[in-house]
């Protein structure tokens, strides 16, 4: 593979391995069935940036997003259909499955909202009620029903696996919104200039607001779960950050690592029971965390 | 001289006072409330109006409101005065709740009936009223601790069945508004004959019409679909070849694949240039601005404006569109026109602005009282946010259609407004144990007779409802009240007339409705009972006959 500049990475547990998607801005999208060992030309042109793996009638099924298309593979990344969603073809930018009975997988697109698919990935519609603001940036499954996007300007949660969004009116509607994550008591964004900002979703106030150093765009935002405090992973284009505190105690910041050369795109994966931090840099190459729990 | 007798030499009023005001005023208001009565439950029966002239087939009604409006003029002019104040009372319930008209009418009647009675045997019409009003603060008490909130897709759908009474539509409904809310906007359209069903609106669309029809394509039954589209919002008749170029360069430079332009008018000129250019690879949609009048045009083109990023050109300020830049027109996505509607998606408006526009909206909606307000901003708020659905229903004739259609927009409204205000368990039984509590309360203690009377009346007002629901049934109403309150947790199933657990209760009603209902019927029923003398309008020969 070529050193291009990245624009998307993301992996997913297939059957015994790991598949990797990476997406490369001139020359097309590549994937790793691997680990990352070898990578194969998957589409020659167009961007993916999000891949997702789901249980279907009992069968693993790979999700990578593409530019007004889905792909999708139920042969652990060694054949692909593509399924279409709609023209002008919107970029799929995240994937968000809400693991129910029947599993309903959504996508958020950067123009067109969000889509959803209940039979697996193959059919895709529309799934925009109450969700005005469509220039998606972030998607975040909560649990099996809830799922929490980020709209630029915008916070909207459903809570009836994307048939109706609620705007999460209370927000401060300071820069744009690049990252979200969501608990059971705890919302979190983080916006375009590096700036980390927790809610309260029970009291629906802001709880803590922290300007990382770097100031940096954040990629993706992780919550960890812990019993006495609150625990936050960011990580921007410059590097990752790990955001405590507890209830009436001041935040701290710990900068877990420093990017030598600025990310272009990366996110927080979970993989067999371990958090990774993937990052894909400037001059193509991608780096990978150890396990952050 | 004052104004009344100015009047009186002007006009030939007749003034009627005393004892047949109490008689003919009451008979008008049984009368509407016996017309009224059928309708009332789940199982309620038609009542069936020939038109003015009789030269059509009846009509057959089954809305309390509906036959209210239907009953313009009884021929007792004095019985008349007394049936129009009951009607006014069941519009102003019907466009606050959209329900409750057959409620309110049993408990005014009935209050009304009672305190005419007690007012004749001596006691004080005022001292009446403000105990009624007074006693009326232990009612609402009541109805306040039985409300339940939140609702579940379920409740939503045991409340439609309450208040439509088909269980497609309820079942239909209750899913539309469990997904829409409160603030979405439901439309109500004739389906295929045999089907019942809905479909989700995520997109803004307002009812309008082309100005140039040949830009719909028969193939798509009539419908156009463009997209990546230069977005021109105004109000103009466009006449010119200028005005045309213009609009057709500033879409050009925004580099955009078609233009849909909004206009009051577009004149041959305009048109021709505009036609001239079109072709596949760049199609234009010449759309009539929608509203129908002024300021509902003005306000959509605002919204439009604001959702898409376009400047607005007013008529009312002299713009022209042959001063039209790139950067004075909006953009979105896809766009698609029919004979009737214009929709777009994916506008590319300022996000934020938009936020802050659907957020006091919102606000206005949750604090305005006037229902064709409320409504109206329903609409704006339910095309910025693309909130909506539209349910069809069906029917296999023109008047079954009808009918389905009013009953679904009503069931709809009350199921929507249900949805931030509750509901209260049972319907009927709400009110029964609202009476009891009203005895419970007084203790057997009244501080003067006329508290006395009115506890007494409002109790038998509260109960009516229920001993209708019994009557309907073919049930003894004093049997059932008495079976009901000995064991105050079971409710009545009225659409089987049986009684059931509470818990199992499979109706409910909107705590909006029951309010509602209450408050008009006693405040109206108490302020009718201080009526001492009418004045009726002309023809005062037939009052004396």
């Amino acid at each position: 593979m070529s050193t291009p500049v990245l624009a998307a990475i993301a992996f997913e547990q297939m059957g015994k391995g790991v598949v990797g998607v990476v997406t490369a801005r001139e020359s097309g999208i590549y994937a790793s069935v691997d680990a990352g060992q070898s990578w194969q030309p998957l589409w020659e042109d167009g961007l993916a940036a999000a891949v997702v793996r789901l249980e279907w009638m009992n069968q693993p099924v790979c999700l990578v997003g593409l530019s007004g298309a889905i792909l999708r593979s139920e042969t652990d990344g060694v054949t692909w259909d593509l399924c279409p969603l709609v023209q002008p073809a919107p970029l799929v930018l995240a994937f968000a499955v809400c693991s129910g009975s029947e599993p309903v997988v959504l996508a958020g697109t950067h123009e067109d909202g969000v889509f959803r698919s209940t039979d697996g990935g193959r059919r895709w519609e529309s799934a925009n009620v109450g969700l005005y603001l469509r220039r998606i940036t972030a998607l975040k499954a909560v649990d099996s029903e809830q799922v929490v996007v980020a709209a630029e300007f915008g916070v909207f949660r459903t809570q009836n696996g994307g048939e109706s969004w609620t705007e999460v009116t209370w927000i401060v509607s300071e820069g744009t919104i690049s990252a979200v994550a969501a608990g059971e008591t705890l919302l979190v964004v983080g916006t375009t200039a590096g700036r980390v900002i927790a809610y309260d979703l029970d009291v629906r106030a802001m709880m803590v607001q922290v300007n990382l150093p770097d100031q940096g765009e954040l990629l993706d935002l992780e919550i960890l779960e812990s019993d006495s405090e609150y625990e936050i992973l960011a990580i921007t284009e410059n590097a990752i950050y790990h955001v405590g505190w507890s209830l009436g105690e001041d935040v701290e910041l710990r900068c877990l690592r420093v990017f030598p050369i600025q990310a272009t795109c990366g996110g927080f994966q979970r993989l067999g029971g371990c958090l990774y931090a993937v990052a894909g840099h400037d001059d193509g190459s991608a780096s990978v965390t150890s396990d952050l729990n | 001289m004052s104004s009344m007798n100015r009047h009186r030499m002007r006009y030939s009023y007749g003034i009627v006072s005393g004892a047949r005001v109490a008689d003919d005023f009451a008979r008008g208001v049984r009368d509407l409330t016996d017309l009224i009565r059928p309708v009332y439950g789940a199982s309620g029966r038609f009542v069936a109006s020939a038109g003015p002239l009789g030269a059509s087939a009846p009509e057959l009604l089954h809305d309390g409101a509906v036959i209210a409006r239907r009953l313009t003029e009884l021929d007792d002019r004095l019985e008349n005065a007394g049936a129009m104040f009951l009607r006014s009372l069941l519009q102003q319930i019907d466009g606050l709740a959209g329900d409750g008209v057959a409620t309110g009418a049993l408990i005014f009647e009935t209050i009304y009936t009672r305190g005419r009675s007690a007012i004749a045997a001596g006691h004080d019409p005022v001292r009446l009223r403000n105990a009624l009003l007074r006693e009326l603060e232990v009612v609402f008490a009541e109805l306040r601790r039985q409300r339940r909130l939140p609702m579940s897709r379920q409740d939503l759908r045991l409340l439609a069945q309450s208040v439509g009474k088909d269980n497609r539509l309820a079942a239909e409904i209750a899913t539309i508004v469990d997904v829409v809310g409160p603030l979405g906007m439901i439309e109500v359209r004739p389906g295929s004959a045999g089907q019942i069903g809905h479909d989700y609106i995520d997109e803004s669309y307002w009812p309008t019409r082309p100005l140039e029809r040949s830009h719909l394509d028969a193939t798509w039954g009539m419908r156009s679909d463009i997209s990546l589209c230069a977005v021109f919002v105004s109000d103009l008749n466009l006449e010119t070849r200028d005005e045309a170029l213009a609009l057709l360069k500033a879409a050009r430079h925004q580099e955009a694949s078609s233009l849909l332009i909004f206009a009051r008018s577009c004149g041959p000129q305009c048109r021709s240039v505009l036609l001239a250019n079109a072709s596949p690879a760049f199609r234009v949609l010449i759309i009539a601005t929608p509203g129908n009048s002024d300021p509902e045009r003005w306000e959509s083109m605002e919204d439009i404006a604001m959702m898409t990023g376009a400047h607005v050109y007013h008529a009312a300020a002299g713009s022209s569109s042959s001063e039209v830049t790139s950067g004075d027109l909006g953009y979105c996505r896809r766009a698609w026109a029919t004979r009737t509607h214009v929709g777009f998606v994916g506008g590319h408006g300022d996000g934020r602005a938009l936020r802050h526009r659907v957020a006091a909206l919102t606000m206005q909606f949750q604090t305005s009282i006037d229902p064709p307000s409320r409504e109206r901003t329903r609409r704006r708020l339910s095309r910025l946010t693309g909130r909506g659905a539209i349910l069809w229903v069906d029917g296999l004739t023109d008047r079954e259609i009808a009918f389905q259609r009013s009953r679904a927009e009503r069931t709809a409204r009350v199921v929507q407004r249900a949805l931030t205000c509750g509901y209260v368990p049972g319907g009927g039984v709400a009110l029964l144990v609202c009476a009891n509590r009203l005895v419970e309360e007084s203790n057997g203690t009244f501080d003067t007779a006329e508290d006395r009377v009115a506890i007494e009346a409002l109790r038998n007002g509260l109960l009516t409802p229920v001993a209708t629901l019994a009557k309907h049934a073919n049930l003894n109403p004093a049997v059932t009240i008495a079976q009901l309150e000995s064991q105050m947790e079971r409710g009545m199933d009225s659409s089987v007339y049986r009684l059931v657990s509470r818990d199992d209760a499979p109706l409910l009603d909107a705590f909006e409705t029951i309010e509602t209902a209450v408050r008009i019927a006693v405040s109206g029923a108490a302020q009718a009972l201080t009526i001492e003398t009418v004045v009726l309008g002309r023809n005062p020969a037939k009052v004396t006959a």
